[in-house]
């Protein structure tokens, strides 16, 4: 078992960390010409330069964490008693709404997005930030139901019945009984939500009108303009909240984690 | 010690074609053991769910000691119920399972430990309390349930069908330790089940409930001997009925005359005869001449057909005394007039 998970760790960082190494030596290369291995000249200037006020890297990122914050945040307040709702009850049409739900991970993002730009614009949301965020749920809200709708599904409600009755307040129920069995699913939900929303960029371009710029699409300028460094430095910066909640979820994503299970029967 | 009424209790769930309860009155004396027995869905959980205070009646009064406890919550009114499955709070250690309601209303820490210990020592568990609940036993898991809701001492005591998910063993243990418990600490007990044997041996008077109405209430021995209907008769094992009508102490039916108990109603009626009730051979009173159809060994018992005339009995006698009999044979048996109970 512990020679397994080594393993897989390996494998791990060989997956994620060596395609990212050409970005990383690029955001230190002052020249670096075919067919050199190496840059020919080292240079801190793609650094200076994103950090700098002039490329808008700094303000962006406010912008773009701001954005998968706010998506984040609505996505758990309407995924999780949604996901409650699928998970704990049958009821008339539950099929019916599980496919509607569905919906937007089956249908290509930038149909409903060249569709919604005509509706958004009728109504003074495109352009906006607002209208940025609200488009970002259509592919986050899915996986944020379904999450909860499976760590509802293994909760039984009965616990909270019976914490109620050796004598705890509804507060004192969801604080103690609730919460805990269905948090693990929360953080795996919100986690995905805020990285799904963080990667936007058709839905950000087509909704934001190039006036909402998120960090993809500067990034995205610079990879068109050819300038591979900058593009590394920024590429750098953009990966840190990936490799953070990979970090800070490693234990539970490998070891024996109640992450994604509630109460079991 | 405190006694239950239970007045007119109604329970009607939106778009449900059966009222869950209707009409449900008990008068449950004080550290008595009651049983609710019936098929599953006929209303039972439903009842405890009320007295439990967790859920809200239609009509109808609960009432702890004569004063009514509708509208309290669980920690004022004193009742707590246990349910089916243990549900453990799986972050919790068992010590802090135990200890849940006492931290709910802020007892001191110290106090919430050492009543802990003592509940674990009274469910024989006393090592546990570190564990989680999912290093537990089935059986261990259903005693910290119970260790759970009695730490708080509680006025009423309502137990969801506590032994069905214990195997044979386990669930005589159980059984014991819950008789044992509740005599001790004289706790007015109300347990659901759908095992008659079960509320038979557990408890000082049942309540028979079917499809929410209130069948019968009282004494287990009650329930074998003196059933108010045929309904209640067949639900603990009766199964011979003959239709006929009772007239100066005599029951005139196809069998001929019988002599009955004193003091049955005159009128028409039904007859009762316990399967355990026909005797073989013949007595002073109440003897028939019978032709045995088949023969049936179920071990501590064995069962007969028989033939009276035009009736069929069924008869459960000593295996050892019908060993000998063969299919065909005529014997005779007699019934014991004070075993003979008229139905409606």
């Amino acid at each position: 078992m512990a020679r397994l998970r080594r393993v897989s760790a390996v494998l791990l960082i060989i997956w994620l960390i060596l395609p990212l190494i050409p970005l990383a030596i690029w955001s230190f290369a002052g020249v670096w010409r075919y067919p050199n291995l190496l840059p020919q000249i080292w240079s801190y200037r793609p650094w200076s330069f994103a950090l700098s006020d002039q490329s808008g890297v700094l303000s962006s990122l406010a912008l773009t964490a701001g954005i998968a914050l706010a998506v984040t945040l609505i996505s758990v307040v309407i995924g999780v008693p949604a996901g409650r709702a699928l998970g704990l009850y049958t009821f008339r049409g539950k099929a019916l709404v599980e496919l509607i739900i569905l919906a937007p991970i089956i249908v290509p993002g930038i149909a409903v997005a060249l569709g919604l730009q005509t509706v958004f614009i009728g109504l003074g949301l495109n352009n906006t930030v607002t209208g940025v965020v609200l488009v970002h749920l259509i592919p986050t809200l899915p996986y944020m139901v379904l999450v909860m709708a499976a760590v509802f599904a293994a909760y039984d409600p009965l616990a909270e019945d019976q914490a109620r009755s050796l004598g705890a307040s509804p507060a004192q129920v969801f604080r103690h009984v609730t919460l805990p069995a269905v948090l693990p699913g929360i953080v795996v939900g919100a986690m995905f939500t805020f990285l799904v929303s963080w990667g936007q960029y058709i839905l950000t371009l087509t909704i934001g009108g190039g006036r909402v710029q998120t960090l993809p699409l500067i990034m995205f300028q610079f990879v068109v303009s050819g300038r591979n460094d900058i593009t590394g430095a920024i590429a750098m910066i953009y990966i840190l909240p990936g490799v953070l909640i990979l970090i800070l979820t490693a234990r539970h994503l490998t070891g024996r984690s109640a992450a994604l299970t509630g109460f079991g029967r | 010690m405190t006694s239950i009424q239970i007045t007119g209790l109604c329970k009607i769930y939106p778009n449900a074609a059966h009222p869950a309860l209707s009409n449900l009155s008990l008068n449950i004396p004080a550290g008595s053991l009651t049983a609710l027995l019936g098929p599953s869905g006929c209303g039972k959980t439903t009842a405890l769910k009320i007295i439990a205070g967790l859920l809200a009646p239609t009509s109808g009064d609960v009432a702890f000691n004569g004063s009514s406890v509708l509208g309290q919550t669980p920690d004022t009114s004193g009742a707590v119920m246990v349910f089916q499955n243990p549900l453990l709070f799986p972050h919790m250690t068992v010590a802090e399972n135990i200890g849940f309601g006492l931290s709910m209303r802020h007892l001191p820490k110290a106090e919430i430990a050492a009543r802990v210990a003592e509940m674990l020592s009274l469910i024989q568990l006393p090592n546990l309390g570190p564990r989680r609940p999912s290093q537990l036993s089935g059986g261990q898991a259903q005693r910290v349930a119970l260790a759970r809701a009695l730490i708080l001492r509680p006025r009423v005591l309502l137990l969801d069908e506590p032994l069905s998910n214990l195997d044979a063993t386990l669930r005589s243990e159980m059984r014991d330790l819950i008789r044992s418990l509740q005599r001790s600490l004289g706790i007015t007990t109300i347990f659901v089940t759908h095992d008659q044997e079960e509320a038979v041996v557990l408890a000082d008077q049942i309540a028979l409930i079917l499809d929410g109405r209130l069948l019968q209430f009282g004494a287990p021995e009650a329930f074998f001997k003196r059933p108010a209907t045929q309904t209640v008769a067949r639900f603990f094992g009766a199964n011979n009925f003959i239709p006929g009508k009772c007239q100066g102490g005599l029951f005139t039916s196809a069998l001929g005359a019988l002599l009955l108990p004193p003091a049955m109603p005159e009128g028409p009626a039904t007859l009762m005869i316990r399967p355990e009730n026909i005797q073989l051979g013949a007595a002073p009173t109440n003897t028939l001449q019978a032709i045995l159809i088949s023969r049936t060994y179920l071990g501590s018992q064995t069962r007969l057909n028989l033939q009276v005339g035009e009736v069929q009995l069924e008869a459960s006698v000593n295996p050892d005394a019908a060993a000998t009999l063969t299919a065909g044979a005529a014997l005779p048996i007699n019934l014991p007039p004070q075993t003979l109970w008229l139905l409606p």
